[in-house]
């Protein structure tokens, strides 16, 4: 009976102290990211003009483009440094080639899994045979952006990327 | 040592007639993307210092879900069907495939109506649609018949199956003239523009889109009055190296295809085509057409030996009609 009660109180104060873990770190994130995926749709006016225009994407089709941007937003109060933002090509999803786009960033990619990340020329990939050739566009698993200037308080971007629906 | 290896029966009224001995039936194959349903999430992380102190965030995830492509092909499988007048029953083979990316039921029909041909056949009572249940790729009595609404085919993606239309053919009809029958299919979710769009219609509850075939595919095949039947029978027969007939390593065989055509129509550009079996090497210049020597270069002759990609012995008879006569090609290997 004793040991079930230490127990309990064990497991309690467990949570307790992942609610503050969670609670502190909460606080010090500098850093908010707000990830949206949209597709281009065309639209025809009463004059057959026709203008295209972003909507939010929620249902695909296989062939079907979507740009994903990720905002960045530092509501800290101090200036974050060295900020590098990865996000993976989706499952289902191959990368549009020279789609990625980031103000002032270096844009790398990753061809295994995210564990290495280079510069298109710089990246091979390896068949089955072991043979190796230049990685394509279809070949890219991650993308990376390594912004080039500190993020100031108050401040935000935005990094952007296309994807194909298998 | 005479054994039958091998019976076709080509049936062909107009166009070209192979006859491919040995294994190997193309199938159709089409790409279908992602699967209808499937939700595509994506999250993307940030890592940064603050006052020297990393620090990482991730961003909400993004889910996509892949919506319901409607799309169906209708490809015609069989040769032109050469019929009698009067024929009943005269099947012909097409395969319905689904080539959206979600599970769909497709409602199948038959239409004889059609323009540009010399005759319409008459759809077979009490059905004239049927699956091609027992595979055989001829109507035969196992065969199901469709029954619209009630076995309508439920095909997954990619999935095909095998229909038969089946005919009556009008009586008094003279030589060469010919007769278009019609399958079409129809997503049962859905058909119309490509982009149509059917709210919660898919599968589980996902939106269904119309794809570029307008999710309404068909396909017509010929009957052609006259009749040319193909029959050939290939033998082998064996002579080892010490005047025997086991089939033993060093030993002869030498093959002969028996063509036999009977009919009224002609078959145009018949080929024997017979791949080399494994483990025997073809001695060359051993070809030979009704008794002839034939070269194995392609030339003038009708032999061709043919090494790569896969070594085969291919002699073209040419026209044949039922006055042409039996044609024979022998060819002779050496077992390994």
């Amino acid at each position: 009976m004793q040991k079930v009660t230490t127990a309990v109180i064990g497991f309690l104060a467990l949570a307790v102290l992942s609610a503050i873990s969670g609670a502190a770190m909460a606080q010090t994130d500098s850093i908010r990211l707000e990830h949206r995926a949209q597709q281009w749709e065309t639209v025809r006016d009463a004059d057959d003009n026709e203008t295209r225009q972003l909507v939010e994407a929620a249902r695909v089709l296989p062939g079907e483009e979507v740009l994903f941007t990720v905002t960045y937003t530092n509501v800290g109060t101090e200036p974050a440094e060295d900020v590098t933002i990865t996000n993976p090509v989706p499952d289902h999803m191959t990368y549009v080639g020279d789609s990625a786009a980031g103000d002032d960033a270096s844009i790398t990619y990753s061809v295994d899994g995210g564990r290495n990340f280079g510069a298109p020329q710089d990246l091979v990939v390896t068949d089955a045979e072991g043979v190796q050739r230049p990685a394509t566009a279809g070949d890219y698993t991650h993308i990376r952006w390594i912004l080039g200037t500190d993020v100031a308080a108050g401040s935000s971007g935005a990094v952007q990327f296309t994807a194909v629906v298998d | 040592m005479n054994s039958r290896l091998t019976r076709l029966l080509a049936r062909t009224g107009l166009g070209s007639a192979i006859i491919l001995l040995g294994l190997g039936t193309p199938l159709v194959s089409h790409a279908v993307g992602t699967i209808a349903g499937t939700d595509i999430d994506n999250t993307a992380s940030v890592s940064y210092e603050v006052g020297g102190t990393p620090q990482t965030t991730t961003s909400n995830t993004v889910t996509l879900t892949v919506a319901e492509v409607l799309d169906v092909d209708v490809t015609l499988l069989s040769p032109p069907v050469s019929v009698a007048p009067g024929a009943t029953n005269q099947g012909m083979l097409f395969v319905v495939t689904n080539t959206g990316n979600g599970s769909e039921s497709f409602s199948l029909t038959i239409n004889n109506g059609l323009g540009g041909d010399d005759f319409d056949p008459v759809a077979s009572v009490p059905s004239a649609i049927y699956f091609d249940t027992d595979g055989s790729g001829d109507f035969s009595p196992g065969d199901t018949a469709y029954d619209p609404g009630v076995n309508d085919p439920l095909l997954a993606p990619d999935e095909s199956v095998d229909i038969l239309l089946v005919n009556d053919i009008p009586a008094a009809l003279a030589d060469g003239l010919v007769g278009l029958s019609e399958l079409g299919a129809t997503a049962e979710t859905g058909s119309g523009d490509p982009g149509d769009r059917f709210p919660g219609a898919g599968d589980g509850g996902i939106d269904a889109v119309v794809g570029t075939t307008r999710a309404d595919a068909a396909n017509s095949g010929q009957y052609v009055i006259g009749d040319i039947q193909i029959d050939v029978v290939k033998s082998a027969t064996v002579v080892d190296p010490f005047g025997g007939t086991d089939p033993v390593p060093g030993a002869e065989i030498t093959y002969r295809i028996v063509v036999t055509p009977t009919g009224s129509q002609t078959a145009t550009n018949v080929i024997v085509d017979d791949p080399i079996p494994a483990n025997t090497t073809y001695l060359p210049n051993s070809m030979t057409l009704n008794g002839g020597g034939l070269t194995d270069a392609a030339d003038a002759d009708a032999g061709t030996f043919t090494a790569a990609p896969a070594p085969q012995v291919s002699v073209s008879l040419g026209d044949l009609t039922g006055v042409s006569g039996v044609q024979t090609v022998e060819f002779t290997v050496t077992i390994d």
